[in-house]
């Protein structure tokens, strides 16, 4: 499997044939079904509508899932059952008071979303005048009537804010909002808050920066992208501290000339991988990554000698600047850890930013779509791939000082669990956007700390599975897909692809493969 | 659409062979895909291979391109007045030597834009150096222009100027085919190959894809082809090479190859007037 964005949707008008050609074909199909049941008076539902055509409408559809959501609501937060009863959960789940509250709960956000489409339909269809901004604005506010703050909202919307929308100070102005609160923020929180975006979301977040870099921009799926987090760690034990591992360097540096070394070092751990494995492509990369990342993980926990084993790291010395006249300790405290990730994220994203910008970006833009016609073009592949393996392990050899100098890691920190939680955060976040994935680590760690005081530990990744699987139905690209090639500024039909009127060609055709094929078949 | 020269470095214009195909056989296990294939094109010509399906038209292409490493023979190629062998090299090698292809089932980067699909071929003779890109230094930012230039330029000269900042997937099926030969002409190349560029073309498109080969051929780049469509092939071609069973069953002017009996038993198989053309 090659991990790939998902298609961008095709327009409908690609899809219109096609589409009414079916819908025409159901129709047909739900009058022969009407009249056959017409013919059996007792199958009819009283009121003379057949059950099926109720059952596709879209309002049916949705109390469907609503009442389903509520089911698998109610069966997660109630009790569980055990060896001796299995089905006491079950049971214990759906007494009648529960039932109905639950019940309740699901026509009630039927009914939400329902109200929440047809507001939006109203105002779509009143959208075209100069009372869009203010009459949305008006509808939160309880009236219809157009307000004189919402019409000056909506000359607002439409005058300046759009032209700062248009203009070059708006991303700037953006992301400096956004460090504005991530700098601001911090410091308001409780100690265990602050803990977690240390070790929890900061550290995640510059893995899913550098696993972006394999995944988004290459395309390439590795499976085993925490093992050069863990050579970052160890090697930041290794040239840093005399007692921590039983294997040291002869001599120990201050921990931040740690972070070249570890760059190297899991550079070159992602060349040393690469070489061999990166001529396999899709399935196979990934298995062979994860193997990899399986080794690195079972040599550590083995090799006391050289690792400590399972008994894992501690007693790093923390970071410190020790300059003439500069003295400064990161000590214990998380907060000190926090800004230094900031700084390095903040670094990362700049970099890459300019970088994917970059003919190196658009080559492994080139490469994740379409590897042959890459290489035809060109484009050395190999490395090319090689090079985005090494860039990705750096990043998570960064991560791996910052860990280490900050606290305690044995081998299971580098489990293929938190191989899989990287992965998860970069195509949560949006696969190939660089605040997408940050933004991942942030929503994603975030929901398991706010869960970790209040849900029992076996049910957290229930919770967990379900934010994911939502994300996946709903919006398949991503918290903050990245974007694509400027659009045209009125992709209306003529953005279509008028491909010639060839008999076996569908516009369900998968890309350009298909036409060219069915075409030769036709001639 | 055709009356400016193609951008970029004209290639040699010295007379003599561009390819020379030799003996080249390609075994997939037991099935022979190429038989001693040989042929020879001049440079700035174009050359036409066509033959029934399977008869090992795309194998030939793959073989001069490195995609597949043939059992035996050799193609030398000569970019300038020094050949140098095509088979063994990889895919990327033979396209920085100047052999620049299209694909039978369009290959494009479908999200990229129609101006980065080009940016990628014509990036290739850029610099090299990963990191270059990292710094926008005044001779960084110079280069990109240039290349962006080159790129805008090559799209008119294919007639997609105005499609420039379209993804690629939302081009026209007639004008992704176009921007496959553009960002082929990008990488600089002696020597374009075409993949049955005329496959599920208009008889509009199909005018003005002859008029495109003339004025690519017309600047000095040899252009190898593989079309089914013998107008086509007669109006552009001065020689054509005909495949059969991976082997040549005749070679020459497009007249003579069209009364050869043996192309006609195999290859057409039928009266030539029945043919339907555009």
């Amino acid at each position: 499997m090659k991990l790939r964005r998902p298609a961008p949707r095709r327009s409908p008008a690609v899809r219109s044939h096609s589409v009414r050609a079916r819908k025409a074909q159901s129709r047909r199909a739900q009058l022969r079904e009407l009249r056959s049941r017409m013919a059996r008076p007792g199958a009819a539902r009283p009121g003379g509508v057949p059950w099926p055509v109720v059952a596709r409408s879209p309002a049916a559809r949705r109390l469907g899932a609503c009442l389903f959501l509520a089911v698998i609501a109610a069966v997660v937060t109630g009790p569980s059952g055990d060896a001796d009863r299995p089905l006491a959960g079950i049971e214990g789940s759906f007494t009648p008071a529960r039932a109905a509250g639950f019940a309740a709960g699901g026509l009630a956000l039927w009914a939400l979303s329902i109200g929440a489409d047809r507001l939006t339909t109203r105002l779509r269809s009143a959208g075209h005048g100069a009372a869009l901004g203010g009459g949305r604005l008006a509808a939160l506010g309880g009236g219809a009537w157009v307000t004189p703050a919402g019409a000056a909202w909506a000359s607002f919307r439409r005058g300046r804010w759009a032209a700062f929308r248009r203009g070059r100070w708006s991303a700037p102005a953006g992301n400096l909002a956004l460090l504005a609160v991530a700098v601001a923020v911090p410091p308001l929180l409780s100690t265990a808050a602050q803990q977690a975006l240390v070790s929890e979301i900061g550290i995640y977040a510059l893995l899913a920066l550098g696993l972006n870099v394999v995944v988004g921009y290459a395309g390439l799926l590795d499976l085993g992208y925490i093992a050069f987090f863990a050579i970052g760690a160890y090697t930041t034990a290794y040239v840093t501290s005399a007692d921590a591992m039983p294997w040291h360097a002869p001599w120990q540096v201050n921990p931040f000339f740690a972070l070249p070394v570890a760059l190297v070092v899991a550079a070159v751990a992602g060349v040393v991988l690469g070489g061999p494995t990166l001529r396999l492509r899709g399935d196979y990369l990934a298995i062979v990554t994860l193997g990899f990342g399986e080794i690195v993980q079972l040599l550590a926990n083995n090799a006391d000698g050289v690792t400590g084993g399972p008994r894992g790291v501690f007693g790093l010395p923390p970071l410190s600047v020790d300059l003439p006249g500069v003295h400064y300790s990161w000590g214990l405290r998380p907060l000190p850890y926090y800004y230094l990730l900031v700084v390095l994220i903040v670094l990362v994203m700049v970099v890459f930013g300019r970088w994917e910008r970059s003919r190196t970006g658009r080559a492994w833009t080139a490469i994740r779509q379409d590897e042959v016609a890459a290489e035809a073009t060109g484009v050395a592949t190999m490395r090319m791939k090689l090079l985005a393996f090494a860039v990705g392990a750096s990043v998570s050899g960064f991560a791996g000082v910052v860990l280490a100098t900050k606290q305690f890691f044995n081998p299971q920190t580098f489990g293929l669990q938190s191989s899989l939680l990287v992965l998860t955060i970069v195509i949560f976040g949006g696969m190939g956007s660089r605040l997408g994935v940050v933004l991942g680590a942030l929503v994603l760690q975030g929901t398991a700390f706010l869960l970790r005081d209040t849900v029992p530990p076996a049910d957290r990744y229930i919770y967990f599975g379900a934010v994911v699987i939502l994300m996946m139905i709903f919006r398949p690209q991503g918290l903050l897909p990245p974007r694509g090639p400027r659009a045209p500024a009125s992709p209306g039909p003529a953005a279509a692809p008028e491909r010639p009127a060839v008999p076996t060609e569908r516009a369900g055709a998968p890309g350009p493969a298909g036409p060219a094929a069915s075409t030769e078949a036709a001639r | 659409m055709t009356g400016r020269p193609i951008p970029g470095p004209r290639p040699s214009t010295t007379l003599g062979p561009v390819l020379d195909v030799r003996d080249v056989t390609l075994r997939f296990g037991g099935l022979t895909s190429l038989d001693g294939v040989s042929l020879r094109q001049d440079r700035g010509s174009v050359l036409a291979v066509i033959g029934p399906n399977g008869a090992g038209k795309t194998s030939l292409f793959n073989c001069l391109t490195g995609a597949y490493r043939p059992q035996r023979g050799s193609a030398r190629f000569w970019p300038a007045d020094d050949g140098v062998e095509l088979v063994g090299r990889s895919p990327h090698r033979v396209a920085r030597l100047g052999v620049a292809r299209t694909f039978q089932n369009i290959r494009l980067f479908p999200e990229m834009s129609a101006v980065e699909n080009v940016q990628v071929g014509v990036e290739v003779r850029a610099r090299p150096g990963a990191l270059r890109g990292l710094l926008p230094t005044r001779a960084v930012r110079r280069e990109e222009r240039e290349t962006l230039d080159r790129c805008h330029e090559l799209l008119d000269f294919v007639g997609l100027g105005h499609r420039a900042e379209r993804p690629a997937a939302a081009l026209a099926y007639g004008e992704q085919r176009r921007l496959e030969i553009a960002r082929a002409l990008g990488t600089s190349p002696s020597l374009l190959l075409l993949d049955e560029p005329a496959a599920g073309a208009t008889a509009a498109e199909r005018t003005d894809l002859v008029t495109l080969i003339h004025a690519i051929a017309g600047r000095g780049i040899s252009v190898l082809l593989i079309e089914h469509d013998i107008r086509l092939v007669a109006a552009v071609a001065r020689a054509i090479v005909v495949l059969n069973f991976g082997r040549v069953i005749a070679a020459g002017r497009p007249d003579e190859v069209r009364a050869d009996p043996a192309v006609v038993e195999a290859y057409l198989g039928e009266p030539d007037e029945r043919r339907d053309g555009p």
